[in-house]
């Protein structure tokens, strides 16, 4: 079995529902949703309208869907979708959208263009037409376990410096333990001090975790692809380890997409809820702050500002958590404009940062949050997603801006109070 | 007859000064917004009228028009008016009757053949002439037996001049308006139900002395007919103000407000009501309280409910959108199955995608 | 005799507000029942907010924008609320117009002196011309316009002119201007199922269900 058209098509039509023919139906052509694209802000093209980019949804949900758009089909007044329709819209769906939500925030009208986009990359995809990049992931993490590909020598590799480092012992594969971990891979390669934080912070809070073999991995390329049958896949492994772990929760970590997937896709993917909660660090960490859990001692001096990730503010709903563990360990957390939900996107997300085609419009586009940063002119940056850390490094390089960027787990385990 | 004593000979039979008789032209020029220096020509017209003969034919008719004119103004003067023409075949108010009456008519219609002046009212059925006849002649022959040596005819109310109450919904005798019969004369319109007293004669008076009135594109004399009763209401400032009164004898009613919500039909009704009002200007429908019929608009009778609110639709529309509701709704239905079941097959068509099958 | 400005008013008021109405009502209901059967699989993430207090609420307040948008596209906005609000107070505070819901359904309402109702449709008409002129010569707008769009900007332009026209008997004989005014209504309600015009009812759908989806996850809408 191969991607065609059909396919494609097919899966288009398994997408739409009642929240889909309300957006088309009440869409009044306002525009205002390419006046919160990066990408429309950074470059001023129309072509990068969101509503456009969905133009092929609504073709297949007017002609195949509503009785009007039938008959206009039937009297030749429309045309069917085609593959060069699909060819043509991809660099639009895929290289011009990081799903980051803003669109969905300010159509006036209420219409979740965001959610379309993951709908019409389900058709995309199914069709043969999704990034070499996005796929050549898939493939691997289906087979190997991990985007990257091999990840177990890595990982273990990271695990064994963290308990050197820390002095904790991190446990595989322990049943009954409070929480199953899960870490994207950009984490294992790029920023594993996540692991040695983690450690720390839960020995004090008395919490017990562990790490499964099988299902370490919290990236889920197949919500950035838009398929869910591997993102299916991908989702059901953690759910199999931890339910045969008998853990009480999985930990999403610092990762956008992962949330997405497991947190609020995942139920629905494998069609029933988990028997555990699945809760994502900063929450966890906020809560154990609640709970007293969490005991600090002195602040960071730098001026920091923080970056909040899209899919775990705006699409997540984690807005406040981040906000009061910077206040707890800084003493000069000053914010951008537009802070919180409303948040300009790093770029990266989406699947746009692995995507090389769009590697010049993921720049371009980056000119919003640097906008956003040279006006408060910070020391470093915090943010709590692996990738974003990633893209905001790479993109300040390539802009020869010095920020540092820092990851919010990693900054609080700084500052914990070890004699509490 | 033609040969009655001329007006200055009457005028002093009446005790009628003459200071009395040119303040009625004076006030006749007024009302027909004429210059005051037309004032002496108007005297002088109706001293040296030759007294056309005029003859009256009264059609499907209620003789509303006839009790409207008999109650002009001063009546001493409008009977001088009368009697400066010669009012020669009037059912109503002639003294001969049967055959007596029309022989009059033949012979005034004989001795004055092209010059006499047609006054008509009531509306003439044409689907079976047998409906309304005088004297054994159907209304259709003794129409255009008389209007054909007819100098003008004068379509008085608006039976003669659109059809009037007899033309209404379902119009069962086929009446039609004078001027849907008669095509070679001049016709002037006077309509209303009744028409108001000094509009009758003044537009006889303006005929005999200026010959024909400049008339609207209904045949209505732009001097009567010209404004609508909108636009010269006294309580036009409640209408802008937005003060209306919701039913007959609530506050707003008795407050003398707009009448727009009981169904005036002002706004499109053109008339001299609201000025030159009735019985010598004490008063018009709105002013005592009641909404504009538009009675001298062709088929007002059917213009959707004398209460109804000129923007109310005026057919049975709630029947309509329930009906449209309950077949909307049964339409959509079926769509949306149909949709589903499109959805249901493609689900079942689903290929499940492995992550090797991602490309053509 | 016949007046045909009389004989065309009472077939707007009659015949004509059938047909129009007809196609309106059934329209409107048979688009809705198109989306609502269609239907959403039931969210079995465990909610962290509350789905349908959000999905209600944001009915509300997404007609009002975030703060800081609206200098980025000014025309758009302030063109939008000052045509919707003219509209609205030019259609629904007008006593003849709160007369036909009075006979349609027995409600009613105060109405607006005719200053407020002349004044709201005066603003009304200019943001439209503003939006149109938008919609020509902005480079978004322009690319996302259809000819739907035009159609539904002159089709709600010509009931506000016509009625001013015919109010204030600027022109023409009343009783024909009136005739044009309601043709004209009724121009806009048939047109309104097979257009956008339909975002009118289906917003409250589209709003819902976005407050309800970022509500589930207590995320803001």
């Amino acid at each position: 079995m191969s991607a065609t058209l059909e396919r494609g098509l097919n899966a288009l039509r398994e997408q739409i529902d009642a929240p889909v023919a309300s957006f088309f139906t009440s869409c009044v052509s306002c525009g205002l949703c390419a006046e919160a694209c990066i990408f429309y802000r950074a470059t001023e093209d129309p072509q990068y309208t969101p509503i456009k980019k969905l133009d092929l949804v609504r073709r297949v949900w007017s002609r195949e869907f509503t009785l009007l758009g039938r008959i206009g089909g039937m009297l030749g007044l429309t045309k069917p979708v085609t593959d060069a329709d699909l060819k043509a819209w991809e660099p639009l769906v895929y290289d011009s959208c990081t799903m980051c939500g803003r669109c969905t925030l300010v159509c006036p009208v209420g219409n979740d263009l965001t959610m379309m986009i993951r709908k019409m990359r389900e058709g995309m995809s199914a069709a043969g037409h999704a990034p070499v990049e996005l796929i050549g992931a898939a493939e691997r993490h289906n087979d190997l376990g991990s985007p990257m590909g091999e990840l177990h020598p890595a990982l273990h590799a990271q695990v064994k410096n963290a308990i050197a480092e820390t002095g904790i012992e991190i446990e595989f594969d322990k049943p009954g333990v409070d929480y199953m971990v899960i870490l994207s891979a950009q984490e294992i390669a790029e920023f594993p001090d996540v692991l040695g934080a983690m450690s720390k912070i839960f020995k004090k809070a008395q919490i017990t975790w562990t790490i499964s073999n099988d299902a370490f991995e919290a990236t889920n390329v197949g919500i950035q692809l838009g398929n869910r049958d591997v993102a299916r896949t991908l989702v059901q492994r953690v759910v199999d380890a931890a339910e045969k772990l008998g853990v009480k929760g999985v930990i999403s970590p610092e990762c956008g997409h992962a949330y997405q997937a497991l947190r609020w896709e995942g139920p629905n993917l494998i069609g029933r809820p988990y028997n555990f909660e699945v809760i994502h660090i900063i929450e966890l960490l906020d809560k154990l702050r609640a709970e007293g859990k969490l005991k600090t001692k002195g602040k960071n001096s730098q001026k920091l500002t923080f970056h909040d990730p899209c899919q775990i503010n705006r699409r997540g709903g984690i807005n406040d958590e981040p906000r009061r563990l910077m206040n707890m360990v800084t003493e000069n957390f000053v914010e951008t404009d537009d802070a919180g939900t409303m948040n300009w996107c790093c770029g990266g997300g989406g699947g746009v940062g692995a995507n090389e085609r769009a590697e010049g419009l993921r720049n371009a586009a980056f000119k919003l949050k640097k906008n956003q940063l040279d006006k408060v002119q910070p020391d470093a940056i915090v943010t709590m997603c692996a990738y974003c850390h990633h893209t905001l490094d790479n993109v300040l390089e390539e802009f020869n801006m010095d920020q540092e960027v820092l990851g919010l787990t990693e900054l609080v385990a700084e500052y914990l109070d070890d004699d509490a | 007859m033609a040969n009655k004593p001329m007006l200055p000979e009457l005028m002093k039979t009446h005790g009628v000064s003459r200071r009395a008789f040119m303040k009625y032209c004076a006030s006749l020029a007024s009302v027909m917004a004429l210059s005051p220096a037309m004032v002496p020509r108007i005297a002088e017209a109706l001293e040296n009228a030759k007294r056309p003969s005029v003859i009256w034919l009264s059609f499907q008719e209620c003789t509303g028009c006839t009790e409207s004119i008999t109650r002009s103004h001063a009546p001493t003067i409008e009977d001088l008016i009368f009697n400066a023409v010669s009012l020669d075949y009037h059912h109503t108010l002639q003294a001969a009757s049967g055959h007596a009456a029309e022989a009059a008519r033949e012979q005034a219609m004989k001795e004055n053949y092209g010059e006499y002046v047609l006054v008509v009212d009531g509306s003439i059925p044409l689907d079976n002439p047998g409906y309304s006849c005088i004297a054994g002649i159907s209304n259709l022959d003794m129409l255009k037996e008389t209007a054909a040596g007819a100098a003008a005819i004068v379509s008085v109310g608006t039976c003669a001049a659109f059809g009037g109450i007899a033309h209404a919904n379902p119009n069962p005798t086929g009446a039609v308006a004078v001027s849907e019969i008669i095509k070679d004369k001049p016709i002037i319109n006077v309509p209303g139900c009744p028409p108001i007293p000094v509009v009758m004669t003044g537009v006889l008076a303006h005929f005999l002395t200026f010959g024909i009135p400049e008339l609207d594109e209904l045949g209505r004399p732009k001097a009567f007919y010209g404004e609508s009763i909108h636009d010269r209401c006294y309580r036009r400032p409640f209408y802008d103000k937005g003060k209306f009164a919701e039913s007959f004898d609530d506050e707003g009613a008795r407050g003398g407000w707009c009448l727009y919500k009981l169904g005036c039909k002002g706004p499109t009704t053109k008339s001299a009501c609201a000025t030159v009002k009735w019985n010598n200007g004490v008063s018009f429908p709105i002013e005592a309280g009641h909404p504009c019929l538009g009675c001298t608009e062709p088929d007002f009778w059917d213009n959707g409910g004398f209460y109804k609110p000129l923007s109310v639709p005026a057919g049975d529309y709630r029947k309509m959108g329930l009906a449209a509701v309950a077949g909307g709704a049964a339409v959509g239905v079926a769509s949306a199955l149909l949709s589903k079941a499109g959805k249901a097959k493609a689900a079942k068509a689903h290929e499940t995608v492995d992550a090797h099958d991602l490309e053509k | 005799m016949n007046n045909p400005a009389f004989d065309l008013l009472m077939w707007a008021r009659g015949p004509g507000f059938d047909i129009a109405l007809i196609i309106f009502v059934a329209g409107i209901v048979l688009r809705i029942t198109e989306i609502i059967i269609l239907g959403r699989k039931k969210d079995m993430a465990p909610a962290k907010g509350s789905p349908v207090a959000q999905g209600i609420k944001t009915i509300f307040s997404r007609s009002f924008p975030r703060p800081g948008l609206v200098k980025f596209a000014p025309i758009t906005y302030i063109g939008g609320y000052i045509f919707h609000l003219g509209f609205f107070v030019a259609f629904l505070f007008f006593a003849p117009h709160i007369a036909i819901f009075e006979d349609a359904f027995g409600i009613s309402w105060p109405n607006a002196g005719r200053v407020i109702i002349e004044s709201a449709t005066a603003l009304a008409v200019l943001a439209l011309i503003a939006l149109i002129y938008s919609r020509m010569t902005d480079p978004v707008r322009k690319a996302l316009t259809t000819f739907d769009d035009y159609l539904v900007l002159i089709l709600s332009a010509l009931p506000l002119i016509t009625g001013y026209v015919a109010v204030n008997k600027l022109f023409g004989d009343p009783q024909m201007m009136l005739a044009i005014h309601i043709l004209c209504v009724e121009a806009l309600m048939i047109a309104f199922p097979f257009t956008k015009l339909m975002h009118a009812v289906s917003f409250v759908f589209a709003r819902y269900y976005n407050g309800s989806i970022q509500g589930r996850k207590g995320a803001e809408s």
